[in-house]
């Protein structure tokens, strides 16, 4: 299958009181159409600058990204975002929040579907409350919401489930493979959490800490769904937490030298 | 029962005022305990309040107050706002301005009523300078704080699902700013209110200011207390009304 998303070459340099900063580098791989691709890293390995290139918030020192064989500059209407902080609009209600989207890129308005997103992520009867109301959980499913809303091609979801706590985010991770599974979107996933990156990926990239280079990329292939005690207590998922333990572990050392 | 808990802080507050109002009647109309020429009955200060009405005696100052009052606030709004506005999203002009804008923020600024007599005369124009430079201010700093609120993180929240400048402007810059812009006026309402009666005691023919030096000059005690409580009435009126549209406004601002 034609890759639906191609990284090739991509730098990134800050600049910052005149020092430079190698946040990314040289970082090439593809993503497939469908695909479900989580990137864990060690902090500051440039896993965010990696999405805000993808997302076309920032452009790229040197490198590109294209998206269906197309060089992307700016914020593409097939694109969405998930952030680890929500980033609701506080003055905007939940089904406000859910239809932003629907404003730009000349999207249709539809109310239906943002109603049905509502209801799958379980929000009904909070459509007029405002995002303060609500716990970390349901913001984020807000937040789930409205990326889902504009029924976009390819996810982009970082970090979304650290700052919930720990049931939560077994609960909406497994919310998030169900809503996965009905429609296959094309997933770029960040986390730093190995379990997290191995329940839901089909393909998982480990990151190099700074400057962010791609240390390994594997493919996961275990059966899906993954949270059944059979999956995650099997030797397989036991051998690939270990072994990307190990490597993230690497990591840390060498930046501790 | 349930009524009572559900406005329990009206309810203590009304009592509260209605026992210090009796108190105040008691030890005045009733035990003669005060000179009535330091302190007036609740009960006098009303029926000087009904004559005063009769007579309209106190229309033309209310007027000529209410006057100076709005005008000068409204251009300080219209000045000071989009002032306020550009000074945040501009950090090198705000840089500029800073020395002057803290200097005239923070200085008490009746005293340079004396110098505005001198460049304007005695009359309206030197009230509503004033007035207008007490206003001004807080709405300046304010709409400048309210202008470097806007969380860049929510602005590029918007920009990824594709908003254009205009929209965030519209969508995310405007919403997260009007609060602060609304406390700005109502501040700044509450400094102009201070402007007009301190204007008016020094330069005056007219509004509620010469009316508190005159009826203290001839000793009209329950007349002062009328124009002070309608000055409380007004300030209380006007700023639970700002408050009341900031809270429907913002109202995620006051979880």
């Amino acid at each position: 299958m034609a890759p639906l998303l191609e990284f090739s070459g991509v730098s990134q340099v800050y600049e910052a009181g005149g020092e430079f900063t190698t946040a990314l580098e040289n970082v090439t791989f593809t993503i497939k159409p469908q695909q479900f691709v989580t990137i864990v890293g060690p902090s500051g390995c440039g896993k965010t600058t990696l999405l805000k290139i993808l997302a076309g918030l920032l452009a790229p020192s040197s490198g590109e990204v294209r998206y269906a064989g197309k060089a992307q500059p700016r914020p593409h209407p097939d694109f969405a975002m998930v952030f680890q902080d929500f980033r609701l609009f506080p003055w905007m209600t939940i089904l406000a929040n859910v239809e932003f989207g629907l404003r730009f890129h000349g999207r249709e308005r539809s109310h239906e579907r943002a109603q049905d997103l509502i209801k799958r992520l379980g929000l009904e009867g909070f459509e007029r409350h405002y995002p303060y109301e609500l716990s970390g959980g349901m913001q984020q499913r807000v937040g789930i919401a409205r990326a889902l809303c504009v029924e976009p091609k390819v996810l982009m979801m970082d970090e979304p489930f650290a700052a919930l706590d720990a049931q939560t985010r077994e609960i909406l991770q497994r919310e998030m493979l169900d809503l996965w599974e009905h429609d296959r979107k094309t997933v770029c996933f960040i986390t730093h959490s190995i379990d997290e990156a191995i329940l839901l990926g089909d393909l998982l990239i480990v990151m190099k800490a700074r400057p962010g280079r791609i240390k390994t990329m594997l493919d996961i292939t275990l059966p899906r769904p993954r949270w059944r005690r059979e999956v995650k207590e099997s030797p397989a998922f036991l051998e690939l937490r270990s072994h990307i333990w190990e490597l993230l572990e690497e990591e840390i050392n060498l930046r501790r030298r | 029962m349930r009524l009572l808990k559900r406005h329990r802080s009206l309810v203590l507050g009304l009592s509260g005022l209605a026992g210090f109002l009796a108190v105040w009647e008691l030890a005045t109309a009733t035990l003669r305990l005060v000179d009535p020429l330091f302190l007036s009955a609740p009960s006098v200060i009303l029926s000087e309040f009904g004559s005063l009405l009769r007579s309209s005696e106190l229309n033309p100052h209310l007027w000529a107050s209410l006057k100076e009052f709005s005008v000068a606030l409204a251009l300080a709004i219209v000045a000071g706002v989009p002032l306020g506005l550009l000074l945040g999203r501009l950090t090198i002009l705000e840089e500029l301005l800073d020395p002057f804008i803290m200097a005239f923020y923070s200085m008490p600024k009746v005293a340079l009523l004396p110098l505005f007599l001198v460049w304007f005369g005695i009359g309206f124009t030197s009230i509503f300078t004033l007035v207008f430079v007490m206003a001004v201010f807080p709405i300046i700093i304010n709409c400048l704080a309210g202008a470097k609120t806007v969380n860049p993180a929510l602005v590029e929240a918007a920009r990824v699902f594709g908003a254009g400048e205009k929209d965030i402007f519209v969508l995310v810059v405007w919403p997260s700013t009007l609060p602060l812009i609304l406390t700005g006026i109502r501040l700044g309402l509450g400094a102009a209110l201070i402007g007009v009666v301190v204007a008016e005691f020094y330069i005056g023919n007219s509004g509620l200011g010469y009316v508190l030096v005159e009826a203290g000059a001839t000793f009209r005690t329950p007349k002062i207390f009328v124009v002070v409580t309608l000055l409380m009435a007004a300030a209380i009126v006007l700023s639970k009304w700002l408050e009341w549209i900031e809270r429907r406004l913002a109202p995620w601002k006051y979880r």
